[in-house]
């Protein structure tokens, strides 16, 4: 199975009752809304290789790990904040797995879309 | 002139051609995102975000959705062989 079917199932069964409809797959990506309005686009190509995107309202965030912030201390997984400025990544780690950095992000989404920032 | 699917049951000719299907659909969209970003595969894509020749983004979630297609081409590509297996075509 793929990764992204895994991680689908794992989403649906983890946040059912958190989730305003199940996970949709796209060829490339799944989208999930969460119950407080958040959409969060998931493409999850390896452990370390992720892109985490989500909308509230007008406002966008990100996380991911294209492989160009050396100077931030959580290379190469940064967040894109409100603006767009580029900040360490306080969620997720690529040497963890999957599953786990994808419940920390939707527990934090779930309690502060913005992560306060 | 015989169809590939003339000793298979209907049932399992129906699932075959469905696989197959997807698989071409996979490849096609995986085309479709290179072809956008210029980029012949998934490693020259890369190196083009980070040699700064292309913007980070999207360009990074095109090459994580063409590194997805691919693999999902493989393993809907494992998945029509297992099918043929069953059916007693190889």
């Amino acid at each position: 199975m793929s990764l992204q079917i895994e991680l689908a199932d794992y989403i649906d069964r983890t946040f059912s009752s958190r989730l305003s409809r199940p996970v949709e797959h796209k060829q490339d990506a799944l989208i999930v809304n969460l119950e407080n309005g958040v959409t969060l686009m998931v493409r999850y190509a390896a452990d370390d290789a992720y892109s985490l995107r989500w909308s509230y309202g007008d406002a966008e965030l990100g996380i991911d790990t294209a492989p160009l912030h050396r100077e931030l201390t959580t290379f190469p997984n940064h967040l894109h904040d409100l603006e767009g400025k580029v900040r360490p990544d306080p969620l997720t780690r690529p040497d963890d797995t999957p599953a786990d950095n994808m419940s920390r992000l939707i527990e934090a989404l779930l309690a502060n879309p913005t992560l306060g920032l | 002139m015989a169809s590939f699917y003339d000793d298979i049951e209907p049932n399992d000719a129906q699932q075959l051609e469905q696989l197959s299907r997807l698989i071409y659909e996979l490849r096609e969209n995986r085309g479709v995102i290179l072809k956008s970003s210029g980029a012949a595969d998934e490693i020259e894509l890369l190196e083009r975000i980070y040699n700064g020749q292309i913007p980070e983004h999207p360009a990074y979630e095109q090459y994580l959705s063409a590194r997805i297609l691919a693999d999902t081409r493989e393993t809907v590509r494992a998945m029509l062989s297992e099918c043929l297996k069953e059916a007693g075509r190889t």
